[in-house]
């Protein structure tokens, strides 16, 4: 459910001209300058679109940060984050995803790029042995009308950086795609082409353990039809 | 410019290596580093079995008494997780026994264990990093201290012994985190940036900001320093050294040597990642030579430090790597930095 003053009827067309069009498309909120917060950034600012990142540190020194890392994506307060942006990225690390505004989400599209990877964050009590995809455990710490997507999650930030190629190109890389809301999804799948990468839905979040550091594409240069395979593959396997 | 190699000390899982075995050869690398003419030997800081060495300064001091001029530096020291006092005794006292060779740099932790380890708590990062840095340089000034923080009782009039023959250098570890490379800048400290993947383009972002953020906070250019760290082999030639070096490099990277967190480099990427822009310094002499100069021209790099030792590497094509590296690349780099 993306505010409808943003979207519109050619936000989906190949654009010969990004800046000209960038008015129609929506607007990318990122929380966190990390690799991969400022990876999507310089992405999202390169096709075209409008990109605002919210750190925990001061405005300013996000300001100082990304005038180096992703000239032209412009610094902003998490508040301020909220209502200039449409889609809304969460790009930080995940045991410091509750201390976001949450409950203030409602009516987002919101993309999970975060990773239960113990090894680097330590255990979660949140997270651990839950049985369920982390993402699904953050669906649930959303207000329902937030529709929250699960993809940029398992490419490595220099993949961001090194992999992008135009629409048709022989040796796109395919990002996988995992949602509840069919149209989020398809926005999301729309966001992901224009940065650069095969979007490929893959279910709902309850089959997004698949995209998890564990899973079977996790930090893996795939085309579209390889991952299509090895995910129905390994989604068989699960079922049998 | 400064050019050198370190050790993680990985222990290959399949190799007879052990932890005894491998700190022999660490040992026996800086002294060959030095006989080859290397200006820096590094040696990393883990703490589980995978790897051998979580003392660097311990193996550094054997090192110390067989050489006399190399510095001795760690990559990195988990600053996150220790107490700043020990550390700086432990380093002061390295640099006595090698007569002020001593460095320190400090690292916030890839790994999650050393915190469980040590009792920190991983939530509160970036503030322990914060803290305990603050801590160490205060304590490098040698003077009775009187410092208070939260992660450790305060310190009255303390007097911490031994002093360090020098300064004792204390750089920044930053691993691609532009607040890292901010917060080094901003506090003068010379900068270890690990390039691990990506290109010189990524990592000249992270220099500029750093340089940036530095000047702004006052400190003079020339206390600005870069250093760069990368994987590394130097082979008779470009070719043989990337038939050489993948099969070592693929599971160095690979999730089984590095707790689940690895991944699968394939010949492709890997030749990708040593082109010209590339992360990987891995080549013939002649290649290595030109992208640490191109380094030191794109990026303005003071220093090179090159992982000379990964993935159950055999000993004899470390060592040979690290005499074309000293005998044919640094001369090389030193001849056409001098013209």
């Amino acid at each position: 459910m993306v505010p409808s003053r943003t979207l519109s009827p050619t936000a989906n067309l190949p654009q010969e001209n990004s800046t000209m069009n960038s008015a129609s498309r929506p607007v990318i909120g990122i929380f966190g300058a990390g690799k991969s917060g400022v990876a999507i950034a310089r992405l999202a600012l390169d096709a075209g679109y409008t990109v605002h990142v919210a750190t925990s540190g001061t405005v300013e020194d996000t300001d100082q940060l990304l005038r180096f890392v992703a000239p032209g994506v412009i610094a902003a307060t998490v508040r301020d984050l909220l209502t200039l942006a449409d889609i809304l990225i969460i790009a930080v690390p995940l045991r410091r995803f509750r201390e976001l505004p949450l409950h203030a989400m409602a009516g987002h599209i919101v993309i999970d790029v975060m990773n239960y990877w113990p090894p680097i964050d330590g255990t979660l009590p949140d997270f651990n042995n839950a049985e369920r995809p982390s993402s699904v455990i953050i669906q649930e710490a959303l207000p329902d009308t937030a529709q929250l997507v699960k993809t940029f999650n398992h490419l490595g930030y220099h993949q961001m950086e090194d992999l992008p190629r135009p629409t048709g190109a022989p040796d796109r890389t395919a990002l996988a795609i995992a949602g509840d809301d069919a149209d989020a999804v398809e926005t999301v799948a729309r966001l992901v082409d224009d940065l650069g990468f095969e979007p490929l839905p893959a279910g709902p979040l309850t089959a997004s353990d698949r995209l998890e550091p564990d899973g079977p594409v996790f930090g893996r240069q795939l085309d579209a039809m390889d991952m299509r395979r090895i995910l129905q593959t390994d989604h068989s396997e699960q079922a049998a | 410019m400064e050019l050198g190699v370190f050790s993680l000390s990985d222990i290959y899982p399949d190799s007879p290596d052990t932890a005894a075995s491998r700190i022999d050869d660490i040992i026996s690398y800086g002294i060959l580093a030095e006989q080859h003419g290397l200006d820096v030997y590094g040696i990393g800081e883990h703490h589980t079995r995978q790897f051998a060495v979580s003392s660097p300064a311990v193996v550094h001091a054997a090192i110390a008494r067989a050489t006399q001029r190399i510095k001795l530096t760690t990559t990195a020291s988990v600053l996150s997780v220790l107490d700043p006092v020990r550390v700086y005794q432990d380093f002061a006292t390295l640099d006595l026994v090698s007569h002020g060779r001593a460095e320190i740099i400090a690292g916030r932790s890839a790994f999650a264990e050393p915190f469980a380890l040590f009792g920190e708590d991983i939530a509160q990062l970036d503030d322990l990093f914060a803290e305990k840095l603050d801590l160490l340089l205060r304590l490098r000034e040698q003077k009775p201290l009187t410092w208070e923080g939260r992660f450790r009782p305060p310190l009255h009039e303390a007097e911490v012994n031994p002093p360090a023959h020098g300064d004792l250098p204390v750089w920044v570890a930053v691993g691609g985190t532009p607040s890292s490379a901010l917060r080094a800048g901003r506090l003068g400290l010379p900068m270890a940036l690990g390039l691990i993947g990506g290109t010189i383009d990524h990592a000249k972002r992270l220099i500029d900001l750093y340089r940036s953020a530095g000047r702004e906070a006052g400190h003079p250019a020339e206390r600005l320093t870069v250093g760069i760290t990368s994987h590394f082999y130097v082979g008779q030639s470009q070719e043989q050294a990337l038939e050489e070096f993948y099969p070592y490099y693929h599971r160095y990277l690979s999730p089984e040597t590095n707790g689940g967190r690895g991944f699968y480099v394939d010949r492709p990427t890997m030749q990708a990642m040593a082109s010209r822009r590339g992360a990987l310094i891995v080549g013939g002499p002649r290649e290595v030579s030109e992208k640490i100069l191109e380094m030191r021209s794109v990026l303005g790099i003071d220093r090179f430090l090159g992982q000379v030792d990964l993935g159950g590497m055999p000993q004899q094509m470390v060592r040979d790597s690290i005499q074309r590296f000293g005998d044919d690349v640094a001369p090389a780099v030193r001849h056409v930095l001098a013209t």
